[in-house]
């Protein structure tokens, strides 16, 4: 049974016309296409033109023979096949062992027998198509391996540009990253809030390589920008995770770790779905807190799901505080043995304060003496020092410009926010988006940021929430009392805030007027406590005894629902520095 | 890795053994496909014993699973969890969305 018929291109190289001419003849009846050529040198000549699929060829020619010829096309069209059937008068059995192994794929004797010669091409002609279709696929294939080089290439570009700003050059932050694959599926990013807190995230997106670096995009955006205007970092991974819930197929979700450091308050916030744990030591190495993972990866619930519980601990010295992508532990070394998290607080707790990232990295060498990692390694270390924190507090004063003179036509805003607004919205970044409206220095911004928070939670956790600072100082602590409000403000029926901000004058000078109300009960405004308290490492009243300091002046107005902040907005610094 | 399964009642039990990790994709979601597909089954348990190794794509691999489980009234349990993949579920917290037995 004939099988599915190709017709092919056959080369039919002989010096003797009659022979082509009954050669084409024959093969043009078998729908074949035919090319002749009356010598080797011809042959070769019209080789690249004729493309032929099949060489039939007389061993006997003038100048360059047979076997001569067919070394010279199989050299010329080395990368694909091309069988060459010779065509020979010869019968000595020496002569055509010498014709196959020159090169030669099959022979036919003269004078030619033309049902044998359609039984030989026929079975050659599966093989020639076979051939064919395998140099195509892998010239397809090395096309679409140059695409996917230079696709990468690119997105590596671009992948530097979006996800590892000059953000990451915080004095707190050190970091390594090292991908798996050309592009890596672990992200990083940093970037301090008006209020000078310092926000870290690491995220761990399904997979390695271009898919899972693609994966992480979504959650660069919410957190710059977010960061920015203030808001915390449960919001942020809130709006994360609905990002990717609503962008992300279902099997690709990111782990997440969201740090907030805030050398003003003296509190560390941490986030945590899907990454390990994240280690706070202080600076002789000794562990003084873990955060494990409490929650499900960003992307797997529904918004209403969402779990929106912090955890905290309070900074009362230098910390450092490490945290790092399963990739790290999870490297294999000699005999599968993986680097584990014993080694890494091992190196580092034995590192110099600032060098930690580079001895973990050595260990790491060492444990995988030269073998690749399988999955993307991502290291950061934040050394949280009061020191720095002051410096870099001094600079931005000692850089402050008097901006306040052309800010300040006399304006006022006012916000009301009730119950369920106060469930859903935070005010602040709404502010703050305001007060960017007004010519105001950074530090000035910065400071009125933590003016406003500081009073709005007073007005919400005890003025409407009736929280005990007390809790704070519980066994449990902070969680407690962040449990607690939690509760309370969930159930909360019915309350009221009311923010006022107005830009005055006294005296030619010009203030920010901060007016906080809230409809709760007030309490005894002579118990709060005074800017002198500031160092004092207890929480309770910390808040405002920290907006005293800030404030030129701060009132409570009984019976204590309603407090006025006067915050001057033309000043020299606080500190002079000798030049 | 390797899946069996056996239906036991309205139970199917599919047994996973090996790593269980990117390459496990095809394997996985055939077995699945089809345990969910018999109509006298009400619920997946799935056998970690067997299980060494398990990765963040294997996580992507059982949201999956649930989506279609949650889809045709099927429930989803994970059993025998132990080492490396027990210490992978619950960095992921999958205990919050997954009966473990």
């Amino acid at each position: 049974m004939q099988i599915s018929h190709v017709p092919m291109t056959i080369l039919v190289v002989d010096d003797d016309r009659m022979i082509r001419m009954l050669l084409r003849r024959f093969l043009e009846s078998c729908e074949h296409r035919v090319v002749e050529a009356s010598s080797g040198e011809e042959a070769i000549a019209c080789l690249a033109e004729a493309n032929p699929d099949i060489v039939l060829m007389d061993m006997v020619m003038p100048g360059m023979d047979g076997i001569e010829t067919a070394r010279e096309i199989k050299r010329i069209r080395d990368e694909r096949w091309i069988p060459v059937i010779f065509l020979t008068a010869l019968d000595n059995e020496a002569d055509l062992v010498a014709a196959l192994s020159g090169g030669g794929d099959d022979y036919l004797t003269k004078p030619v027998n033309f049902p044998i010669l359609r039984a030989k091409l026929s079975a050659f002609e599966r093989s020639v198509s076979l051939n064919k279709r395998v140099h195509e696929q892998s010239a397809e294939l090395a096309r679409y391996q140059d695409r996917s080089r230079e696709e990468l290439r690119v997105a590596k570009h671009l992948m530097g540009r979006i996800v590892n700003g000059d953000k990451l050059a915080d004095p707190f932050l050190s970091y390594w990253t090292s991908a798996a694959e050309y592009l890596s599926g672990d992200l990083l990013a940093a970037a301090r809030t008006p209020g000078d807190v310092l926000y870290v995230m690491l995220a761990d997106g399904v997979g390695h390589g271009l898919t899972a670096s693609l994966n992480v995009l979504p959650v660069t955006q919410p957190f710059y920008t977010m960061t920015a205007k203030g808001f915390s970092i449960v919001e942020i991974a809130r709006e994360i995770n609905s990002k990717v819930r609503q962008l992300l197929p279902r099997d690709r979700f990111i782990s997440a770790v969201l740090v907030s450091v805030d050398m003003i308050t003296n509190r560390l916030e941490v986030w945590n779905g899907g990454i390990p744990k994240v280690y706070v030591l202080n600076q002789q190495g000794k562990v003084l807190q873990e955060f494990s993972s409490k929650h499900l990866p960003l992307g797997i619930l529904s918004e209403s799901m969402f779990d929106s519980k912090v955890e905290a601990m309070s900074i009362t010295e230098d910390i450092r505080v490490l945290m790092y992508s399963d990739g790290l532990v999870e490297a294999e070394g000699e005999g599968n043995m993986l680097y584990g998290q014993e080694r890494l607080l091992t190196a580092f707790a034995s590192a110099q304060s600032g060098q930690e990232t580079t001895a973990i990295q050595d260990s790491i060498v060492d444990h995988l003496q030269g073998r690749a990692h399988h999955d993307d390694i991502s290291l950061v270390v934040l050394n949280c020092q009061r020191e720095v924190a002051d410096r870099m507090h001094l600079q931005s004063q000692y850089t402050d410009e008097y901006a306040a003179e052309k800010s300040v036509a006399g304006w006022t805003f006012s916000l009301e926010l009730g119950a369920s607004e106060l469930k859903r919205v935070n005010a602040i970044p709404l502010l703050i988006h305001v007060l960017d409206q007004m010519e105001i220095t950074r530090r000035q911004r910065s400071e009125i940021f933590l003016i406003l928070t500081e009073l709005f939670a007073n007005a919400l956790d005890h003025g409407l929430l009736q929280l005990d600072s007390a809790l704070k100082e519980s066994a449990g602590g902070m969680d407690d009392y962040f449990d607690e409000r939690a509760d309370r403000l969930y159930a909360m029926q019915e309350g009221r805030i009311c923010l006022d901000l107005a830009v005055k004058h006294e005296g030619g000078q010009p203030y920010l007027q901060i007016d906080v109300r809230d409809s709760g009960p007030g309490f005894d405004v002579s118990q709060q406590p005074s800017a002198n308290v500031l160092q004092d490492v207890k929480h309770s009243g910390k808040g405002i005894a920290l907006v005293r300091s800030l404030c030129q002046q701060v009132t409570f107005h009984p019976p204590g629902n309603h407090v006025t902040a006067a915050y001057a907005l033309r000043r020299k610094p606080a500190l002079t520095v000798a030049a | 890795m390797q899946a069996n399964y056996t239906v036991n009642g309205a139970v199917a039990v599919i047994v996973l053994t090996g790593r269980f990790d990117f390459n496990s994709h095809r394997v996985f979601r055939e077995i699945i496909d089809k345990a969910i597909a018999e109509s006298v089954v009400r619920k997946l348990t799935l056998d970690f014993h067997g299980v060494d190794y398990i990765d963040s794509s294997a996580l992507g691999m059982l949201m999956l699973l649930k989506e279609k489980a949650d889809a045709a009234s099927k429930q989803v349990a994970l059993a025998n969890c132990s080492g490396t993949a027990r210490q992978v579920l619950d960095i992921a917290n999958f205990s919050k969305l997954f009966t473990m037995e």
